[in-house]
């Protein structure tokens, strides 16, 4: 098949990468700061007092409308902004997770530490995945299947910390009897 | 919310008068097109989504400018890939991230449910990969020719290079294109 071909035939499907999240509303901020800009510039195209206070007015205006337009959307795409009692269930896992963070740190050795690390890593990947899906709320206007994968989300991390918790637990009783039958033979 | 069952040509007439719900219509119906046309030159996601982002901003502040609307897309196309081939001249004898990596990593979060697509997806991935081991004039001219589709004259244009100049490129860059692909898949 010649060259020109196969790419008529895979046509479409190059465009395979996609910009990291968020980039909606990056674009939304530059978009916001430009039309800022052509408002300041209109002022200066215009000369007369009364085009001047006009333009100001209009400036205002905007800035008002902007205001009322952002006051509107939540700001984060936190959990917490959907209501009082989501921020309630973030606030308890926000503070669950960073005490089993604590406890998790506070074994800290050289034998635990590729466990570890690997909790970490999956805790990682797991927010990042909520970063998204904090965009995700406030695309879909808080539709509830997102609220219930935030949740789950949160719930995924704490059971990840909890198991490495009870897995550390683990090997640490078999160390102390294996000790121990060491003792009891010498 | 109704923006979206406008077609393109009313939304760009929308956005001539600054609607801002239409110029987000337009950013989400565009933006992976200009978002990957950009990262095949730059080789780099920030840099890709910024020139994208920008071409958008510039191509609202001169839309006024442009006489038929149905072109919109081309047009804001061309400015990507104006900007693109601009950001690339200049960052040149900077250090570059090898291709590998940004393919590698999109590959963990594409999930393709059809096998036919998942097919021609690898193949999109194999064919990317081998271009990417081109020289860099080798392989933008062949990226515009082959996957974007711009004629021997527009690339000119856009590479700043004599037609002759960039028919021998194009030429010489699909035969070690050929070359290199035998190795790797069968077409």
């Amino acid at each position: 098949m010649a060259l020109e071909e196969l790419f008529k035939n895979l046509e479409e499907g190059f465009d395979i990468m996609e910009p990291e999240t968020g980039h909606e509303r990056r674009f939304l901020k530059k978009l916001n700061r430009q039309n800022k800009g052509t408002v300041i510039q209109l002022k200066r195209t215009r000369n007369g007092r009364r085009s001047l206070s006009i333009s100001i007015a209009a400036s205002i205006a905007l800035l008002l409308a902007l205001a009322v337009h952002f006051s509107q959307l939540p700001d984060t795409g936190e959990l917490a902004d959907v209501s009082p009692e989501m921020a309630e269930t973030q606030a308890f896992f926000m503070m669950t997770l960073n005490e089993e963070m604590n406890n998790l740190k506070a074994e800290q050795r050289p034998e635990f530490e590729k466990l570890i690390q690997d909790a970490f890593r999956q805790i990682a990947i797991l927010e990042t995945s909520y970063d998204s899906l904090k965009v995700d709320l406030l695309e879909s206007g808080d539709d509830h299947r997102v609220i219930y994968a935030m949740i789950s989300n949160f719930q995924k991390r704490l059971d990840i910390l909890k198991q490495t918790i009870d897995h550390i637990e683990t090997i640490k009783s078999i160390n102390e009897t294996i000790a121990e039958e060491d003792r009891s033979f010498t | 919310m109704k923006s979206t069952q406008l077609n393109t040509e009313a939304l760009v007439e929308l956005c001539k008068s600054g609607d801002r719900a239409a110029q987000l219509e337009l950013y989400r119906r565009y933006y992976k097109v200009m978002y990957n046309a950009s990262f095949r030159i730059v080789k780099n996601s920030d840099d890709a989504e910024d020139i994208m982002q920008d071409a958008f901003l510039m191509a609202f502040t001169k839309l006024n400018t442009l006489n038929n609307n149905t072109v919109f897309g081309s047009w804001l196309k061309r400015i990507v890939i104006n900007n693109s081939f601009q950001h690339f001249n200049k960052n040149k004898k900077n250090i570059r991230v090898p291709i590998e990596d940004a393919l590698n990593e999109t590959k963990e979060t594409t999930n393709v449910t059809d096998i036919g697509e998942e097919n021609s997806d690898l193949q999109v991935r194999q064919v990317l990969k081998t271009i990417h081991t081109l020289k860099d004039n080798y392989r933008i001219a062949l990226t515009l020719n082959l996957i974007d589709g711009y004629d021997y004259e527009e690339i000119s244009e856009i590479m700043g290079m004599s037609y002759g100049n960039c028919r021998t490129t194009i030429s010489r860059a699909k035969e070690r294109l050929r070359q290199k692909l035998k190795k790797v898949m069968t077409y």
